[in-house]
């Protein structure tokens, strides 16, 4: 487990690994791009996610698994990276306590 | 003429044929129509529209029976088609209504007899041509001698009897156990089934649960109002294995897992925890079975170029989908917006002249059958085989079938 990085960091990779695995070739993406737009299907997003949580030490609660937080690369990073208490260290457009979560 | 299975393709052949003049007898081994759509609980029928990622509007692969069906569908269900990645398009029906709907179809016709319970068991020939048929309606003996057979049973089971080759794909892909899970905490989406997954990723990986866990998949459009259809995709056949010895060891064994299964969720997610398992599908939804050898066959490369024939009677384009041993599928996709065709020789088995194979029992090769083998395509086909079929038992030349089928197709 790495300690917390900030949300640029987080974005890259979760970039690098869904370039690596699931973009097909050719493909815009960056971490604004709409997920469910560029073949990226659930189970895809599942590995996404599991990759994430599993290299920056944070675990999603159910709470949090909302469609805006899993749109994109950047929400997703941010969501992680408020969870892991580096959000504020943000320079993407992800201010602190923008991750959704369901209401109780 | 007679019509074997009353899924998909077979109620197609059968309305085909009734319409153009034939009387038809219909028989089906199970108590309902649909076949795996009923029996399986598919949920979803895939192969009526284009891909498309540009557009917001579904648009139909063909005229004729295959948008008549998907129309009367889509009214009787209440639902919409549905778009999903890459700009497929799917049709998802509630269970019971796709057999209503073709239970509908077959009563107006008012020429075909419907023979439920009724299994296929022997096929006599003379020369090249399938003289009668044995079945076993109910437990009473049934003898009949069609001018021509409609063989949409799924498995080439009439053309296997009568002798003609046939090729056996059981072990092509895997199949998949469907279940419905209710008082699924409400605002379920896939974000719910990502909560499901990583429970599930983490059981296997500690050995709680077995690694065929992880081929669980939501079907798509089944997740609304507290309810959720899922499936649990199971590995191929063995082919060392007979498949009535594979299929009886999936059943007990899927069913079972579904059980544990169920329970794990209840106690492991924040989504499921208070979901009852309300069914079971009756039967395994088998994926692939075995085809014919027909006159011609349709090729992974007429596939994937989207090739059309002059003997098209069918259209498909559905990319190819195939389950082997992973969580998720292999997909293969070919051109947006378009589709291949399937000859009418496809369909009309090596050795045999009065018999026509429709559905997923069709000459193809294995990874063609991967995309031909859905809902629309089978329609498709099913329609072909029963205009061609009827035609033939009326005296007409099946030049004229074929000219008819493709004017309809273009409607």
């Amino acid at each position: 487990m790495t300690p917390p990085q900030d949300t640029k960091t987080i974005a890259e990779q979760l970039c690098q690994f869904a370039r690596t695995n699931f973009v097909a070739e050719g493909t815009a993406f960056d971490e604004h791009s709409p997920l469910a737009e560029t073949g990226i299907d659930s189970f895809a997003l599942f590995e996404l996610l599991l990759y994430g949580e599993r290299t920056f030490g944070v675990r999603v609660p159910p709470s949090h698994l909302t469609r805006s937080n899993l749109a994109s690369v950047a929400t997703i990073a941010c969501c992680m990276a408020e969870l892991a208490g580096s959000g504020r260290q943000s320079p993407l457009d992800c201010k602190p306590g923008s991750c959704e979560r369901d209401p109780p | 003429m007679l019509v074997v299975g009353a899924g998909a393709a077979g109620v197609a052949a059968a309305v085909a044929a009734g319409r153009a003049g034939a009387r038809v007898v219909l028989v089906e081994r199970y108590g309902f129509l649909g076949g795996l759509a009923s029996a399986a609980q598919v949920g979803t029928a895939c192969g009526l529209y284009l891909r498309d990622p540009s557009s917001s509007t579904p648009r139909p692969v063909a005229g004729g029976f295959v948008g008549e069906y998907a129309c009367r569908l889509q009214r009787a269900a209440g639902a919409e088609p549905l778009r999903l990645e890459r700009g497929l398009w799917v049709l998802p029906f509630p269970i019971a209504v796709f057999g209503s709907v073709a239970d509908a179809l077959l009563r107006e016709c008012g020429n075909i007899t419907v023979a439920l319970h009724t299994t296929v068991a022997g096929a006599q020939t003379e020369g090249a041509r399938v003289v009668r048929v044995h079945a076993l309606a109910w437990n009473q003996p049934l003898s009949l001698r069609p001018a021509t057979v409609v063989d949409g049973s799924g498995e080439g089971t009439v053309a296997g009897l009568a002798g003609a080759a046939v090729e056996n794909g059981a072990g092509d892909q895997g199949p998949a156990l469907v279940f419905s899970l209710e008082q699924v905490e409400s605002g379920l989406t896939e974000c719910g089934l990502i909560e499901v997954r990583r429970e599930l990723r983490r059981a296997v990986e500690n050995g709680s649960l077995p690694p065929l866990c992880e081929g669980l998949a939501l079907i798509p459009g089944t997740n609304c109002h507290g309810r959720m259809d899922l499936k649990l995709n199971l590995p191929p056949a063995s082919p060392d294995r007979p498949l009535w010895q594979q299929l009886t060891c999936w059943e007990r064994e899927a069913r079972a897992l579904v059980l544990r299964l169920h329970r794990f969720l209840v106690e492991n997610t924040a989504t499921c925890r208070r979901a009852r398992l309300a069914s079971i599908a009756p039967q395994i939804g088998l994926r692939s079975g075995s085809r014919i050898q027909g006159r011609a066959r349709l090729e992974e490369e007429d596939v994937l170029k989207s090739r059309k024939s002059a003997l098209g009677v069918a259209r498909g384009c559905w990319p190819m989908e195939r389950w082997g041993n992973a969580a998720r599928p292999d997909m293969a996709f070919f051109d947006e917006r378009d589709y291949y065709e399937i000859a009418l020789d496809c369909l009309r088995p090596a050795g045999l002249d009065n018999l026509f194979a429709a559905g997923r029992c069709f000459s193809a090769g294995a990874a063609a059958m991967t995309s031909a083998r859905v809902i629309g395509t089978a329609l498709a086909t099913g329609w072909a085989a029963g205009t061609a079929a009827a035609f033939q038992a009326l005296g007409r030349p099946l030049d004229q079938a074929l000219e008819t089928i493709r004017r309809q197709m273009n409607q």
